[in-house]
């Protein structure tokens, strides 16, 4: 990374255009000073966009199109093009294709490239590796990957990426204790791949039911995004999550703004992927609606990213138990438990299980009950309860102990990862 | 932005969208039906139909897509003047909605003195006359305001109906009234304002947000009920849209119209979502009534207003910036006690009990529990243990607003 003055004054006037929100011009001024200089290739947002020490206007045109989430295809063609010429590739310009491939849900391409990549290449090749694994619903090879590079060491310019990828994986691989422990070991401050962190700490919290923190970490992930001027969830699908962080803490309202807005602009992307997290974080912001669960999981099932396909149906089933669909229910427990992978999984399909035994069609909650159910699981005292439905403290205990046991959970921390409709 | 509902027979994506917009119940399908009309060729040569497009994009919080969409448009069509003037217009109020004054305000100044399209025109002066009044400049706002005649027109068009450069004209005025510190006239702009928008059908709050600026000038009236009763209605509204700045503008006036006690949450959500809308403007003053608002509770609220100066400054909103500036200067200190207050509050932290106060002071144990009750919210302490782990010395107000002297040990009482 050069620390020229002029380039300095360029990456300035960039934030400060984006700030006025001009984040056309800032766009213009950086692919002009570019194909100029030939230098500011960290001039858009890219995870370790300190690695590329050379690289090319092109594939920095497309990692730009991808940030502003529009053209996937042609940025996708221009990261296929540069893979596949023949001449040999630096790590900056194998590093910045690799990332537009998998921004454009490419990840199987991505994957054929990686593994016919030179050696030479190092914990780059290590890191990508850990990125495709993950998208391609193989955390726990990820982990393996993104371990050795850390334990083999990384250049400092891909050690925050190395840090908050391990803890995407840790997490998808259903270990958060281990993703806890890697993050305190690293004591990491102000540093440009600060959002790829703060999203995987909010992962690491919503997967451990601390959801109104998981919230905190999505919005911050958004404000350095937004400084940078990125739009696209393909880049990190940070409103999907703090959707289902705000759907946790029960405000609905926020959940649906994140959701509708991240879903419009999946579409203008027209990734699957993050239009299948969209559509999952716009069917529970509407306080659960199936049709919308159906239709995210043909998109992520499209897109093979394993663990988000699974907890998508995993909310269908609990939403359809709940509402005493037995029959589908059932059948979209069969699939989940036919795909699930990891320890996490088999616990979450058994838990399904023995709730669809018990239960016969009476599951579904009575309005009272499902009322009672929502505000518990947001979080609210029994006396708060109480007081906001005039009803009596025995009541309300009367009416959760009947919630607990037709969903068949085993208390308070229960029901917050069960899923209750509101409608 | 002006045309609302679409000609019969002639429902083209842009008008769809326009209409989605003035309902405002739907904000998926209105974003991406304002960018089908974008890419259809058809509303693409139009200036109106563009002009459609390209207001319900940026009333949808979809800035990041108007200031592309407008830049590009603007290029392609460089003979069209009238979709030049449109185009420039959307620009202007990107700029307006993501805080940067003074490039709206350059914007403005070309459409003003070189404009040709007439249907812009009261856009034109409503949002010149914000920009004056938040630069601090009072004086040119209203004269501005006299010289487009604004009343004369209000006047003279009271028969017909429905032209859609009313409410504009009315919000315009209402601006200035608050600005003037004549709050009775703006509320009474701002619900004709309302009237003329509801008449038109537009029920959007993102459109123009006049319930939350009356409820503004109502509690300038201090009519608490009115204000909370159309922050209310405006925050319902903005649910249903489902974006952003509309929905924390609304916030915080519900917040504003609030009991104390109840209003910090609504507070700290309004900011929230006003950070996310990139909304400078609002989020600066609302930074600045959180402040205020924290004061009055008796917690620190220092660091509240350097964010709210940071983010005036930095869009240029010179009247915000010299507000929090002035409570900044203020707030520093705590907030005062009472001299009963602080005698309370000095005897707890010597370790008397409640009983034992209210034998020193001559009052009943009730009265020292409700001194008591003041003096944590005043400090923002949660109790009796707070207290005691706190510096001995207590600030009271002056002497001169001493209210009472039964408080004082040994001093008489009546």
């Amino acid at each position: 990374m050069t620390n020229s003055g002029p380039l300095d004054e360029v990456r300035r006037t960039r934030f400060e255009l984006v700030r006025s929100g001009r984040w056309n011009e800032a766009d213009r001024l950086a692919g002009a000073v570019l194909a100029w200089t030939g230098s500011g290739l960290d001039l858009a947002y890219l995870p370790g966009g300190q690695v590329p020490e050379s690289g090319r206007p092109a594939v920095f045109r497309a990692v730009q199109a991808a940030n502003r989430g529009t053209g996937r295809a042609e940025a996708a063609d221009i990261a296929r093009r540069v893979l596949a010429s023949a001449e040999s590739l630096d790590a900056g310009t194998f590093w910045q294709a690799v990332m537009v491939l998998t921004y454009a849900d490419e990840a199987a391409l991505a994957r054929r490239h990686w593994i016919a990549a030179p050696g030479h290449l190092g914990d780059v090749h290590d890191l990508l590796g850990g990125r495709i694994m993950v998208l391609c619903g193989d955390p726990r090879a990820a982990v393996r990957l993104l371990d050795g590079a850390r334990g083999r060491g990384v250049r400092p310019g891909l050690r925050v990426v190395a840090v908050a990828w391990l803890v995407l994986a840790l997490v998808e691989a259903g270990e958060p204790d281990r993703a806890r422990a890697v993050l305190e070991t690293e004591r990491l401050t102000e540093h440009p791949d600060c959002a790829e962190l703060c999203f995987a700490r909010g992962r690491l919290l919503l997967a451990q039911g601390q959801s109104a923190a998981a919230l905190d970490e999505f919005l911050d992930c958004g404000r350095l995004l937004s400084a940078w001027g990125v739009v696209n969830p393909a880049v990190l699908p940070w409103r999907s999550s703090a959707a289902l962080a705000a759907c946790d803490v029960g405000d609905l309202v926020l959940a649906r703004i994140c959701a509708d807005k991240d879903l419009v602009a999946a579409r203008r992307w027209g990734g699957p992927r993050g239009i299948g997290l969209g559509l999952h974080a716009a069917a529970l912001a509407r306080g659960g609606d199936d049709v919308l669960l159906e239709e995210a999981l043909t998109f992520l099932g499209q897109a093979s990213t394993a663990a988000e396909a699974l907890r998508a149906r995993h909310d269908l089933a609990q939403l359809l138990l709940a509402r005493g669909e037995i029959d589908r229910a059932r059948k979209h427990t069969r699939r989940l438990r036919e795909a699930a992978s990891g320890p996490q999984w088999t616990q979450a399909v058994d838990a399904l299980a023995s709730r669809l035994l018990r239960n016969d069609g009476e599951s579904a909650l009575s309005g009272q009950e499902r009322r009672i159910a929502l505000m518990a699981r947001a979080g609210r005292s029994n006396r708060e309860i109480a007081a906001e439905l005039r009803l009596t403290l025995r009541t309300v205990e009367f009416h959760l102990t009947a919630v607990y046991r037709k969903m068949g959970v085993a208390g308070r921390p229960g029901l917050r990862r069960a899923f209750v409709p509101t409608a | 932005m002006n045309r609302w509902s679409a000609e019969p027979g002639h429902a083209c994506p842009a008008a769809v969208a326009a209409g989605l917009l003035a309902a405002g119940e739907n904000w998926t399908e209105a974003v991406q039906t304002a960018e089908q009309a974008v890419a259809a060729p058809e509303c693409r040569g139009s200036a109106p139909c563009m002009s459609r497009a390209l207001g319900t994009l940026v009333c949808a919080g979809e800035l990041v897509v108007a200031d592309e969409y407008s830049l590009a448009l603007l290029e392609e069509s460089a003979d069209d003047l009238v979709m030049a003037e449109h185009m420039q217009l959307a620009r202007a109020c990107v700029a307006l909605r993501t805080g940067d004054l003074a490039r709206c305000s350059s914007l403005l100044d070309v459409l003003r003195c070189n404009g040709t399209v007439a249907e812009i025109r009261p856009v034109v002066l409503l949002w010149t006359v914000e920009v004056l009044v938040a630069q601090g400049e009072l004086a040119g706002a209203e004269a501005l305001l006299l010289a487009d005649g604004a009343e004369a027109a209000l006047l003279a068009h009271t028969a017909a109906a429905h032209d859609p450069s009313r409410p504009l004209l009315h919000a315009a005025k209402a601006v200035v009234a608050m600005a003037m510190n004549r709050p009775h006239d703006a509320l009474t702009a701002h619900l004709a304002c309302g009237q003329e928008l509801v008449d038109a059908g537009v029920l959007n709050p993102a459109v123009l947000p006049w319930r939350s600026r009356a409820a503004r000038a109502a509690l300038a009236c201090g009519d608490t009920e009115t204000a909370l009763h159309l922050a209310m209605e405006e925050h319902a509204a903005a649910a249903r849209w489902g974006e952003p700045r509309a929905l924390g503008t609304s916030l915080a006036a519900v917040a504003e119209a609030s009991p104390h006690g109840e209003d910090l949450l609504a507070y700290e959500r309004a900011i929230r979502l006003l950070e996310m809308a990139h909304a400078r403007l609002e989020l600066a003053e609302v930074l600045c009534d959180y402040g205020d608002r924290l004061t009055a509770h008796g917690k620190q609220a220092a660091e509240v207003y350097a964010q709210a100066r940071a983010t005036a400054l930095d869009a240029g909103d010179t009247v915000l910036v010299r507000r929090a500036e002035e409570a900044m200067s203020g707030a520093g200190a705590e907030p005062a006690l009472t001299a009963v207050e602080a005698e309370v509050a000095r005897l707890v932290h010597a370790g008397l009990n409640n009983r034992e106060i209210a034998a020193r002071l001559a009052m009943g144990t009730r009265t020292v529990e409700l001194h008591l009750t003041r003096v944590y919210r005043k400090l923002g302490l949660s109790g009796r243990r707070e207290l005691q782990a706190r510096r001995a010395r207590f600030r009271t107000t002056p002497p001169g607003t001493l209210r009472t002297h039964r408080g004082a040990p040994g001093g008489p009482s009546t």
